[in-house]
């Protein structure tokens, strides 16, 4: 930890006009939330066609003015669909409106063959400092002093029941890949069966507090250990929180 | 392109091959009849080529390689030009050839058309006329070309200006490290090793560093004394600089500019395309070069539909905009809602099934104009560009993420139509239900109109019987009227008549009332005629009287006659017997004389002509005479001559002057001369013997004188003879005829002798009946008098005539008199009786017309068409009942479905949307980019052509940046404001880096290319020259509260419409809600007068241009940390939301003074309660915030002192417009209204103090009102 502490601090130094008026290393609290969601195996298939072949098979008294707004679609999508439907044999037109082919049909069933897959369950990190899940591997704790905790950190978050969208879940999920395609055929989450606060781990962070003395501006630099990253949001909250008292105590 | 083609006609014609082209077509094919068969009509694109030298018309016809499929699958897609002379009966083709497939077919100069080659030999196919005519009206296009050319030159300087360095070669450079600021939004390279020039150049270059694939950035600023270079970052190189995966290995970075090259290069293109005519609108050229714009005018503007809410002059501009043919230009001073008027422009376009292009200089301005479309199925946005430089509220409109837009909107669409399932059913019946009711009720309305339109029928019919009565009643009106007019007459002639009779009847009775009585009459008379009677016999005495003494002369003549006459006869007879015994001549004349004797003309002459033979006579002595002398001259010649012995045998025979005559004069004189010459002595042989012959034929004359003379004198004798028995003749004639005078003489006195006696005894006997005759007066007076009796007596016997007539006539007259009377009576009556029957007939017809008027009201009615209509709307309700109840039936698949669809949709990841994405980027008809990206080679491919373009911001555009959309536009719209900043070059405008080109610049050629490039605005030229159907400005502005906006309008003074503010009530909806030292509650306009003193004095950065203002920085420090207080006070009072920021805006001329201002607000301040946003005024065009804080920086005591950027009237427009609530001017007053070097630039500030002034807001640095203590 010292040593990435001070590779940064070298980086920093290269700009001759920064001076390192204060670095200080404390950690944010980060869950590690277990979801278990249930995946899908299926062909891949453009969603509106897919949809057309469905409302098509189930009413063929219907045109695509109706069809157009009852799907809330644009007439002209639906029509070139249709127009393409029509050329690949999957669409025949009818009296009042359209049929699905032999053809049709075979390719609808196999569209809307979907294979669940068993339950499967995935952690992802969430931190309440940023309110948001982060994208990082968890590293085994260096075993070094218990650092202190983050100054701005939300007050009784041990204590706070979590609770997620499943939506929000599941976008945090596919970032982790947890959908995939292969060919024809794509897995795609289907469900949340349910989520878990299993722990929380302190993510160590190292901040410097620069000074620019050409530019006399005081700015703060956090290394996030997790994402490995600059963090963004955890030097704004610094800097709009504490810059003029640095200002106070760094400079007169 | 495919509905243009339909609208191609196609020509048979007539192809003459020659052998040149021949070979040409050979390559492809058999020969050329086959190779012409290949299809039954070909497309073309005909360009008319510059004229031969032979004068004829040349072609080049280029076959079309889309629409020509058999051809095009001959030549592997591959481009036929066919080189071509006009001829009176076809095409005479001179060459073949084929070129790349990309080769360009269709450009606005050249001819499309379908031809039928028929190439058989003698195939009578000519070369119909209308082809003939088109081919004459086509331009040629290298001249068109040419004159573009020539035109768009006057834009290279623009070009030259982006050119200035971006000629270069790649510069490298080796740097010792990297160092990134703050925010890692720069980078700065510290020890480069550039050469002396490379410094200069690189500013503005793209960054690229060994071992990274793309560009990090652009050169932003370069300090040569530290050899270091400072980056702008692209937003992925600043990610990864946060990963700290920013560490170059091999430390060298290379700049290039490539990014500005392809730009000019683009820029070009544009240039070239105009001139290529590959405008989408082939007027193009004419409207941007044409000192009048040449726009196809409309006259007839649509009524339209709008979706957003718009005033006047947004409908205006919409309405104009979407009529317009070629051009449309909208004027939008700052806040008019332009944005809204091309988001509604959009619209109407999308609904007629056009697309447009959006494009803008900026990236910024783009996006803004997206964001602001409603969200509406039937509009689909696509933004185009590097995804890096869109803006956060364009993104979504980007390919790769408009099927994830679409999907939202769908969804969010579909979801409220999930919601309403519940009571859909309900809903649906109930509609149902009132379709019914409403079609029920129309029903009725139905029956009652049939109803209705049965008595229209009768009506009808009753009316055409009412026209007919009143016409009857009309024609015996008219009748009446004659007949009564007639009667009139009659009655007014009665009348003139009778006043006549009764004038008479007067006349005559005053006539026989003035007049004696007929007895006394007569009696005068009789006493008249009785002194007449007298009068007569007195002039009748004198008379005879006269005819007595006349009568005595004639006797008394006659005896003096008789007497004459008788002498006379005597001496006739006395001269009648002397005549035998005359025998002179003389004697006879003298006698004629003597007894007065007149001869007869005949004899007269012959006296005369005796007369003149007898003087002739006498000459004969004289001849004789002559003779004599003669005959002895010629002698004694002779003699002479004989002395000589000169024979005259050879003389005299000449005869030359036989026929000569000679007077006797002239002879003697001859002789004379002779004479003299004899007697000088000398005597001449020669001469004499002319002489001689001279003298005989003198002799010979004389000698025939001579015998004329005897002839005459036995003549005259007989003559005489003849004389005297012709005057005996005449002398016994003239006696019998005095002796007959004398008879007759005799007789007359006889005769008046005898007349006398009896006048005398006349005249004895009037004597004695006349009594007194001595009294008698002269003749004369006789005759007067008798005269005036006479007329006296015809007076009195016409009065006695009249008086008579007159007893006689009276009575007849009065009895006319009383008849007419009558007459006239009853005439009267039977006037009265017409007039009462005249005033029924009317009564009758406006009795019948009220009728009339009210079938008419009946029959006005256009029942059939409300019938109609409503039948139409009763089928259009049942069609909709059906479609309700189809729904209805439907509804549970429907509900069904939309769920399937909504669950299907939901889960929908980005492959699903594939499709979606590829439909709708398809059908996008809305698309947005900047003015350069339009040119992008992916977007020209896909995006060739549009409906319709939409520029915004064009002011701020140069016109090689604009005519890259404008090119691609079949209708154009330029949106923009000249009254603020113009195109931006850096920092500064164009106009202030061209005069520091100008100032560098050694060519005068280029001096004066730029200097044309100043004086001319592309859009400021177009909207003055524009006529008013195809522009408009927007007038009404919602953004700044009235004061505000007052400081600006001098600057829209000169426009049609004055600028004026939309907002209902300034005060309310412009209401800042802060209340503090500083800012009052209605203060909306401040300006912080600096002092004009050296503790505020501005200042210069060591190493640049720009300015800061320490000074004022000082006082912005102070008013912001006022507001924040103030905001937080107006929380505190519940004015403003606890969870809210006030947002303000601190502008300034000068860049260094901002970002000075960016240093004190984020180090040295901490603002709870206010949220920021800083820039240069340049920066800030397009943006709008509710406070604004303007930093002026300039405050100096020069002499000449210069405000530099505040100079332009733009750039302090562009200031005081983008506050919405309050604007606080930050500056010294003194400097900019009395110390700033150009006049202009004083009264321009002037205005504004004046306008602040009236505001009560000039105020000192401390927060005091200055001038309203004045005042007091």
């Amino acid at each position: 930890m010292r040593e990435l502490e001070n590779r940064l601090k070298r980086e920093l130094q290269q700009n001759l006009n920064v001076k390192i008026m204060h670095s200080s290393m404390w950690s944010i609290p980060v869950h590690s939330i277990e979801a278990e969601y249930i995946c899908v195996k299926r062909t891949k298939m453009d969603v509106l066609m897919k949809m057309m072949l469905i409302a098509f098979q189930k009413t063929t008294k219907i045109n695509a003015e109706e069809l157009s707004e009852l799907l809330l679609v644009e007439q002209l999508f639906i029509q070139d669909l249709i127009d393409l439907m029509q050329r690949t044999r999957l669409l025949e037109k009818i009296e009042d409106g359209y049929r699905l082919t032999d053809k049709g049909n075979q390719q609808l069933a196999n569209g809307i063959f979907e294979e669940e897959q068993e339950p499967e369950s995935n952690n992802i990190l969430y931190s309440p400092s940023h309110e948001a899940f982060l994208q990082g591997e968890l590293k085994e704790a260096t075993g070094e002093d218990e650092l202190e905790v983050y100054r701005y950190v939300k007050e009784g978050y041990l204590d706070e029941e979590l609770s997620f969208e499943d939506e929000t879940l599941i976008n945090a999920l596919r970032i982790n890949d947890a959908d995939s395609g292969e060919g024809d055929v794509q897995t795609v989450i289907s469900e949340i069966v349910s989520s878990t606060d299993l722990y929380i781990d302190d993510i160590p962070c190292i901040e410097f507090i620069l000074h620019d003395k050409k530019q006399d501006i005081l700015y703060a630099r956090v290394w996030n250990t997790l994402i490995e990253r600059w963090d963004e949001k955890l030097e704004n909250q610094l800097n709009e929180k504490e810059r003029l008292d640095w200002r106070k105590t760094y400079l007169v | 392109m495919e509905k243009e083609l339909t609208r191609i006609e196609t020509f048979r014609c007539n192809l003459i091959v020659t052998n040149n082209a021949r070979k040409g077509i050979l390559e492809w094919s058999t020969d050329e009849h086959a190779f012409f068969k290949l299809q039954e009509s070909f497309a073309i694109y005909m360009e008319k080529r510059p004229v031969n030298s032979h004068g004829n018309t040349s072609l080049s016809l280029y076959f079309d390689n889309e629409m020509n499929r058999n051809l095009s699958d001959k030549l592997n897609g591959k481009v036929a030009v066919m080189e071509c002379v006009l001829q009176n009966d076809g095409f005479l083709a001179t060459g073949f050839h084929v070129r790349g497939e990309k080769t360009r077919i269709r450009t606005n100069r050249r001819l499309p058309v379908n031809l039928k080659f028929v190439t058989a030999r003698n195939n009578g196919a000519g070369l119909p006329i209308q082809l003939h005519t088109k081919i004459r009206e086509l331009p040629i296009a290298e001249e068109r070309s040419e004159y573009v050319k020539k035109r768009i030159t006057s834009w290279e300087g623009y070009l030259k200006i982006q050119e200035r360095n971006a000629d270069i070669a790649d510069i490298s450079t080796a740097f010792s490290r990297i160092m990134l600021n703050e925010d890692f939004s720069r980078m700065t390279l510290i020890g480069t090793n550039l050469n002396g020039n490379e410094w200069n150049k690189i500013k503005g270059l793209s960054v690229a560093l060994k071992g990274f694939q793309y560009d990090i950035g652009d050169v932003l600023k370069v300090d040569r004394s530290k050899k270091t270079i400072e980056i702008d970052l692209k937003p992925k190189i600043r990610d990864m600089a946060r990963r700290n995966q920013l560490n170059p290995k091999t430390k060298e970075a290379v700049f290039s500019n490539f990014a500005t090259l392809s730009q000019i290069r683009r820029l070009r293109k544009g240039f070239e395309d105009l001139q290529n005519g590959l405008a989408a609108n082939a007027n193009l050229e004419k409207i941007l070069f044409e000192d009048r714009p040449a726009i196809r005018i409309t006259n007839n503007a649509e009524k339209l539909e709008f979706h957003n809410q718009l005033n006047e002059f947004q409908q205006e501009a919409v309405t104009g905009a979407v009529s317009a043919k070629d051009l449309f230009v909208i004027q939008g001073p700052p806040g008019t809602g332009k944005t809204t008027v091309i988001s509604e422009i959009c619209q109407q376009n999308a609904k007629a099934g056009l697309r447009t292009l959006v494009a803008s200089q900026s990236n910024l301005a783009v996006d803004n104009a997206l964001s602001r479309l409603l969200s509406n199925k039937d509009i689909r946005i696509l933004r185009f560009g590097r995804t890096e430089s869109i803006e956060e509220e364009g993104k979504k409109f980007i390919e790769e993420n408009v099927g994830q837009y679409w999907k939202d909107q769908t969804l969010s669409a579909l979801q409220r139509e999930l919601n309403s399932h519940p009571v859909r059913k309900e809903q649906l019946s109930s509609e149902i239900t009132t379709l019914e009711q409403q079609i029920d009720s129309l029903q009725t309305q139905l029956v009652l109109l049939k109803e209705k339109i049965t008595q229209k029928e009768t009506a009808k019919i009753e009316h055409a019987s009412i026209m007919e009565e009143i016409k009857r009643l009309k024609r015996s009106l008219i009748l009446l009227k004659k007949e009564q007019e007639e009667l009139e007459k009659t009655k007014t002639t009665l009348e003139k008549l009778l006043q006549g009779l009764h004038m008479e009847i007067t006349k005559m009775d005053e006539f026989i009332l003035a007049n004696p009585s007929g007895e006394q009459l007569k009696e005068k008379i009789k006493l008249l005629e009785a002194e007449i009677e007298i009068i007569k016999s007195q002039l009748y005495y004198l008379q005879t009287k006269q005819e007595v003494s006349d009568a005595e002369k004639i006797v008394n003549d006659t005896r003096q006659k008789f007497k004459m006459r008788q002498l006379k006869i005597e001496g006739l007879k006395q001269f009648l017997t002397e005549i035998p015994s005359m025998r002179k001549f003389e004697l006879l004349k003298s006698s004629i004389k003597h007894y007065e004797f007149t001869p007869l003309s005949m004899l007269e002459k012959q006296i005369e002509d005796l007369d003149k033979l007898i003087e002739k006579i006498q000459s004969f002595e004289d001849w004789e005479e002559l003779n004599k002398r003669l005959l002895s001259a010629i002698s004694y010649i002779e003699s002479i001559l004989k002395k000589n012995n000169i024979s005259l045998q050879n003389v005299g025979s000449s005869g030359v002057f036989f026929d000569s005559s000679y007077s006797v004069k002239e002879i003697h004189q001859f002789i004379d001369i002779m004479k003299r010459m004899l007697t000088s002595g000398e005597i001449d042989l020669e001469k004499l013997k002319v002489y001689w012959e001279g003298l005989n034929v003198r002799k010979k004359f004389v000698w025939k004188q001579g015998t004329i003379l005897n002839n005459a004198k036995s003549d005259s004798t007989k003559r005489f003879q003849t004389i005297k028995v012709e005057v005996e003749e005449q002398l016994k004639r003239a006696i019998i005829q005095a002796e007959r005078d004398i008879n007759e003489l005799k007789n007359n006195g006889t005769a008046n002798s005898e007349k006398l006696h009896v006048l005398m005894e006349k005249s004895n006997n009037i004597k004695i009946k006349l009594e007194d005759v001595e009294s008698v007066q002269s003749p004369q007076k006789l005759e007067e008098e008798l005269q005036q009796k006479e007329l006296l007596y015809n007076d009195l016997k016409n009065t006695e005539e009249t008086l008579k007539q007159y007893m006689n006539r009276l009575e007849l007259k009065k009895n006319e008199e009383r008849v007419s009377s009558k007459q006239l009576e009853s005439y009267k009556e039977t006037l009265s009786e017409k007039e009462i029957e005249g005033k029924r007939i009317n009564s009758e017809g406006l009795e019948q017309e009220r009728k009339l008027k009210a079938l008419d009201e009946l029959l006005s009615q256009n029942l059939e068409e409300e019938r109609e209509l409503v039948v139409v709307e009763i089928e259009k309700l049942s069609e909709k009942k059906l479609s309700l109840t189809r729904e209805k039936e439907r509804l549970p698949i429907t509900q069904e479905l939309q769920n399937e669809w909504f669950s299907l949709l939901s889960e929908a990841n980005d492959h699903d949307l594939d499709e979606i994405r590829k439909l709708y980027v398809r059908h996008a008809n809305v698309i947005g980019t900047t003015c350069v990206a339009s040119a992008r080679k992916e977007f020209m491919d896909n995006y060739p052509v549009f409906d319709v373009v939409i520029i915004d911001e064009v002011s701020k555009a140069t016109p090689p940046e604009l005519l890259l959309p404008m090119l691609k536009g079949k209708k154009i719209i330029l949106v923009g404001d000249h009254h603020q900043l113009p195109p931006l070059v850096g920092e500064d405008t164009l106009d202030e880096t061209l005069k520091a080109i100008l100032e560098e610049s050694d060519s005068f050629e280029e001096k004066d290319e730029l200097k044309k490039l100043l004086k001319e605005s592309l859009f400021e030229r177009l909207f003055k020259n524009l006529p008013k159907s195809n522009k408009t400005m927007l007038a009404i502005q919602y953004r700044m509260h009235e004061s505000i906006m007052e400081t600006i309008t001098p600057f829209y003074a000169e426009e049609n419409y004055r600028l004026q503010c939309g907002l209902v009530d300034s005060d309310t909806v412009r209401d800042h809600l802060l209340d503090s030292h500083y800012v009052k509650r209605n203060d909306h306009l401040i300006w912080m007068d600096i002092p004009n003193e050296r503790s505020y004095f501005e200042e210069k950065v060591k190493d640049g241009k720009s300015r800061f203002n320490q000074g004022e920085l000082n006082t912005i420090r102070d008013v912001l940390m006022d507001l924040d207080k103030a905001t937080e006070s107006a929380k505190r009072e519940g004015r403003i939301g606890l969870d809210e920021r006030k947002s303000i805006g601190v502008i300034s001329f000068y860049g260094e003074q901002v970002k000075r201002i960016d240093r004190l607000i984020q180090q040295e301040t901490s603002f709870k309660h206010l949220t920021f946003r800083t820039g240069t005024v340049d920066k800030f065009q397009g943006m709008e915030m509710d406070v604004i804080i303007l930093s002026m920086v300039r405050n100096n005591k020069d002499n000449n002192a210069d405000i530099g950027f505040a100079n332009d009237y733009r750039r302090l427009n562009v200031a005081l417009s983008r506050a919405r609530e309050l604007l606080v001017l930050v500056g010294s007053t003194e400097m900019f209204t009395q110390r700033a070097k150009r006049k202009d630039a004083r009264e321009m500030y002037s205005g504004l103090l004046e306008v602040v002034k009236n505001k009560d807001g000039l105020k000192d640095i401390k927060g005091n009102v200055i001038g309203v203590l004045e005042n007091a």
